[in-house]
């Protein structure tokens, strides 16, 4: 059996099929003496709706095409089981295929496509300092002051916030850990436009000497260490043995800098 | 598949006569019309729109297979003739038929 797969030559071969019928049928009306008229109308009456028929063929057409695509997919089957060997070597490379494939989308994805967890992240650039004309250490870390005189003049940026990162070690109140974090200025909370999911982030004031001693603290730490009591916002705790006041708390899944840098310190 | 229910019985009675009637030799929808008429006495009206439905089912079934071909008359023609398949079936069908009418026939007797 073969299927014109073509819609358009089905639909001709199926109106040329009933085209015939009526012609048959109207000749010999009109043999036994009927005016063309009147043999039309009565081949007609005698058919019924056409369109009602060839909507019933088209539906036939449909069920073969199903049954058609059923027929393959368990041939397919069959010749399948018929050879393990085969199928199984097909499925291991589709496994392999697809399984290879995952895993760099998924490695491509958290490095080159996975957007920071910040508002407008197209937005954020990262300032260096550059040396022209010398390869080795041709980019060095920003300094301080560079940073306030950028901040006082700028005019490309909606702000400017600075970071470094650094390790301190926590004590008191159980086991003593060594933490990673950032030294940040008053703003980078704001720059980066998250808002503390307790307490608050820090001041302008509190870049000045001898305010300093002000710490946000991550939400795992929070959990982890002081069981997300929310009483430890106004505590203070030790810092490389210098007491901190814990001001706030940054939201769940808050970007921290990777320990990684802090170990450049 | 089809959109009228009730009227089971009767199609499965078409495709029976369609397959009776194509065994004979391969030939077109008009003239098997013509000939159920003409065997019958006039005495089975056909739907005719209903015949072309059925004929592409009993082809899709794989009991009928079809070839264009030109008529006495010299015009092209799809023509259907039974497969081996559609000969066993006609075969399954004139026995369940048979068996039908002689167990209504043996009812309606017994109880007169």
């Amino acid at each position: 059996m073969r299927i014109p797969f073509s819609r358009r030559n089905w639909e001709r071969q199926m109106d040329a099929e009933l085209r015939f019928h009526l012609d048959q049928q109207i000749r010999d009306y009109m043999d036994r003496g009927l005016s063309r008229a009147e043999a039309e109308w009565r081949v007609r009456q005698e058919f019924g709706p056409i369109e009602l028929a060839k909507d019933e063929c088209r539906d036939q057409r449909s069920a073969e095409l199903l049954n058609h695509i059923w027929r393959d997919l368990r041939l397919a089957c069959r010749s399948l089981r018929k050879s393990p060997g085969f199928a199984a070597a097909v499925v291991a490379t589709l496994a392999l295929g697809i399984g290879a494939n995952t895993a760099i989308f998924s490695l491509v994805y958290a490095v080159l496509l996975k957007p920071l967890p910040f508002p407008a992240p197209d937005r954020i650039f990262s300032v260096e300092t550059l040396i022209p004309r010398q390869n080795a250490l041709s980019s060095l870390p920003m300094r301080v002051q560079d940073y306030l005189k950028w901040r006082n003049v700028n005019t490309a940026f909606e702000s400017i916030a600075a970071l470094t990162p650094a390790q301190w070690n926590l004590t008191g109140n159980g086991e003593p850990e060594r933490l990673g974090g950032a030294l940040v200025s008053a703003n980078f909370f704001t720059f980066l436009g998250a808002t503390p999911q307790r307490g608050r982030t820090f001041t302008a004031e509190e870049e000045t000497p001898g305010k300093q001693n002000v710490v946000v603290i991550s939400d795992s730490l929070w959990r982890r260490r002081y069981g997300a009591d929310p009483a430890v916002v106004g505590k203070t705790i030790m810092l490389n043995a210098v007491p901190r006041v814990v001001v706030g708390i940054a939201p769940p899944n808050y970007w921290s800098p990777p320990a990684r840098c802090s170990t450049r310190r | 598949m089809s959109r009228h229910e009730p009227a089971d019985l009767l199609q499965g009675t078409l495709d029976m006569l369609i397959l009776k009637v194509a065994a004979l030799e391969p030939i077109h929808g008009y003239a098997i019309v013509q000939r159920l008429q003409q065997i019958s006495k006039d005495a089975l009206q056909i739907r005719q729109g209903s015949l072309y439905p059925a004929l592409y089912r009993l082809e899709n079934r794989g009991w009928l297979k079809a070839e264009w071909k030109t008529t006495e008359g010299g015009r092209e023609a799809k023509f259907y003739s039974l497969t081996r398949e559609g000969r066993r079936q006609l075969e399954a069908e004139t026995a369940g038929w048979k068996r039908l009418c002689d167990a209504i026939s043996l009812v309606l007797e017994t109880t007169e």
